[in-house]
């Protein structure tokens, strides 16, 4: 407790230690203190020493709790390349940037950095892709009918690309994100849908593309742009996000 | 004069202090009783001191110097003069609400 209490009390600037301190020990001595307690003041000793509110704090944190989600989804985007184990790369190839795409236009949305409506259309791209995702989920247990699946989980992955195009053209015209880390948003969502599209086609139909030729070539920028395109973006958005850049420009602290 | 200024979140506690000390001095533990006793709200310690604080710093209340390591306060004239100025406040707009709720009724 006495190693807890002198952490908080580390968190409160100089001045009001050197003048409230030894009084505000003495008081907490006669209390019970609770968990609610130990919360309240260390959020107090923050407001005290930013001059900001728990809930511009809160928003704070928030924000740069998402930036540290968007860098840890580049990692595990990343570490694809060191997994030797087919599966587990192609599964951290899916969910890495559906983590940060995910959850980058909710943190948006309860920063209310859109305007509302594109706000609601993009929202509901993302609630249409997880649902899509979860239906393709249920129809793998219920039906070996790969097409079935197959659809679903294609239409899910497409609409994910269609987001994080949309995304990063809503930073763009909102000035939230830098216009080269949008750019490289957008060309990231255009490899990913392109890349996943190409991958399903070949699958579901066994058809095989020629890797030579316009296409060939198309294709290779595209795969380009997805990996490391996504990567860039991931490690940018991640860093500006968690450097509390994104908060200052909504002039929520600082 | 008039009222408590805008100490943002620290407003109600703010004024549930002044309240307290309207009853005579106190230090932060008995305050946080009397407060609990008068209005049935618990006043977190840092949310207690983060009130004090804002508190003297406007001239409100002021500490009495003594050897105790605990610290009373007392309300200045400037503070009772905000805390009434306040409650007048509060009991026109009680008064009116009531007076609407009688006719309602």
């Amino acid at each position: 407790m006495t190693f807890l209490l002198n952490l908080v009390m580390a968190t409160y600037p100089q001045t009001w230690r050197e003048r409230y301190e030894e009084e505000f020990r003495a008081m907490l001595e006669q209390c019970e203190l609770s968990i609610s307690d130990w919360l309240d003041m260390f959020f107090t000793a923050l407001e005290t020493r930013s001059g900001y509110t728990r809930r511009e704090l809160m928003k704070d944190l928030l924000n740069r709790l998402t930036g540290l989600i968007a860098l840890v989804s580049a990692l595990g985007f990343g570490s694809v390349f060191l997994i030797p184990h087919e599966d587990t790369a192609e599964f951290m190839l899916t969910v890495s940037p559906i983590l940060s795409v995910l959850l980058i236009p909710a943190m948006h949305r309860i920063l209310k950095i859109h305007r509302p409506k594109m706000s609601f259309a993009v929202m509901m791209t993302a609630i249409l892709a997880v649902l899509l995702i979860v239906f393709a989920m249920v129809a793998n247990l219920m039906t070996e009918n790969i097409l079935i699946v197959g659809s679903f989980t294609t239409m899910s992955l497409i609409l994910i690309g269609i987001w994080l195009i949309s995304v990063n053209g809503l930073a763009i015209s909102t000035g939230t994100l830098p216009l080269p880390l949008g750019m490289v948003g957008i060309f990231a969502g255009l490899g990913w849908i392109v890349t996943v599209t190409t991958t399903m086609v070949t699958s579901l139909t066994e058809m095989s593309f020629n890797g030579t030729g316009l296409f060939g070539a198309f294709y290779g920028v595209m795969l380009m742009a997805l990996l490391i395109g996504y990567f860039v973006w991931a490690i940018g958005t991640g860093l500006y996000f968690i450097s509390g850049k994104v908060s200052r420009k909504l002039q929520l602290v600082y | 004069m008039s009222g408590l200024p805008d100490l943002g979140r620290f407003s109600d506690p703010a004024l549930l202090i002044l309240a307290s000390l309207a009853g005579g001095e106190k230090h932060g533990y008995s305050m946080m009783e009397d407060i609990e006793m008068i209005s049935g709200i618990k006043l977190g310690p840092g949310t207690l001191y983060g009130a004090i604080g804002r508190l003297e710093e406007h001239g409100f209340i002021e500490v009495i110097e003594t050897n105790d390591r605990r610290k009373p306060y007392r309300l200045t004239g400037q503070g009772l003069s905000a805390l009434e100025e306040t409650l007048q406040k509060m009991n026109r707009f009680a008064q009116t609400g009531l007076q609407r709720v009688g006719d309602a009724k």
